[in-house]
């Protein structure tokens, strides 16, 4: 297991899959709408790709940036703060 | 806090009532900042509707890695585009009822129109970037997580 991620889940979609965080394995290349697509279908999430906005370890990414081990992935649903 | 600790761009999140955080923050802000001439505060509240629906409660839940990233660069490019003396965003996580503060905003600058301009994109940016998600429990019995702006 030396080429997982962890997963931070919030909002809806922390609900939807009934935890917080967990870890992941990557296939070689992995882009994070990848991942996202396949967690989707794996989970049944609601939430569709074009309302979420990706950010690896703690900073907001692009569709296209390629997973690597060791990061923290998460998709950010719709934001509500104020 | 010490005056000569205090960075004159901050973000926070904080679990308890956020007058403990501002009101201990705002003294020494002042007291390092002489050319201040202006200073402009937000609060944003807990209300006790949401359309049409009566609240009684809510929950902030937050990714506090990327808050805090996002919020520190909110604050600084207030300070920078607006030629701010500071630039200060407090966001309270957990249970709030109404009537209580959700957001604290301060800037502040030798005069007034830049603290007001700035104050308002502070609020802005964070309603569209903070990731801070708002799940409202309504008298009815029902809850909900409420979208308040979609990414842009």
């Amino acid at each position: 297991m030396n080429n997982t991620v962890t997963l931070r889940y919030f909002a809806q979609l922390a609900e939807q899959r009934g935890c917080h965080t967990e870890q992941v394995e990557l296939h070689p290349g992995q882009r994070a709408e990848e991942l996202y697509r396949q967690l989707q279908q794996r989970y049944r999430f609601s939430l569709d790709q074009e309302i979420l906005r990706p950010a690896v370890n703690g900073v907001y990414t692009t569709w296209d940036q390629e997973l690597q081990a060791g990061d923290e992935i998460a998709f950010i649903p719709p934001v509500a703060g104020g | 806090m010490q005056d000569n600790q205090l960075p004159d761009t901050g973000f926070r999140l904080t679990e308890e009532p956020i007058e403990i955080l501002s009101s201990d923050l705002s003294p020494g802000l002042i007291r390092s900042h002489p050319q201040t001439g202006g200073i402009v505060t937000f609060e944003g509240r807990v209300r006790n509707h949401h359309q049409g629906r009566a609240v009684l409660r809510l929950s902030y839940s937050a990714y506090e890695l990327l808050a805090g990233n996002e919020g520190q660069d909110i604050a600084r490019e207030a300070k920078e585009r607006f030629g701010l003396d500071w630039a200060w965003i407090i966001h309270r996580t957990g249970d709030l009822s109404v009537g209580e503060m959700a957001v604290w905003i301060s800037a502040a600058s030798p005069h007034r129109q830049e603290a007001f301009a700035a104050c308002r994109f502070m609020i802005d940016e964070v309603k569209h970037r903070l990731p801070v998600w708002k799940h409202e429990y309504y008298e009815d019995g029902s809850h909900e997580w409420v979208y308040c702006a979609h990414h842009t």
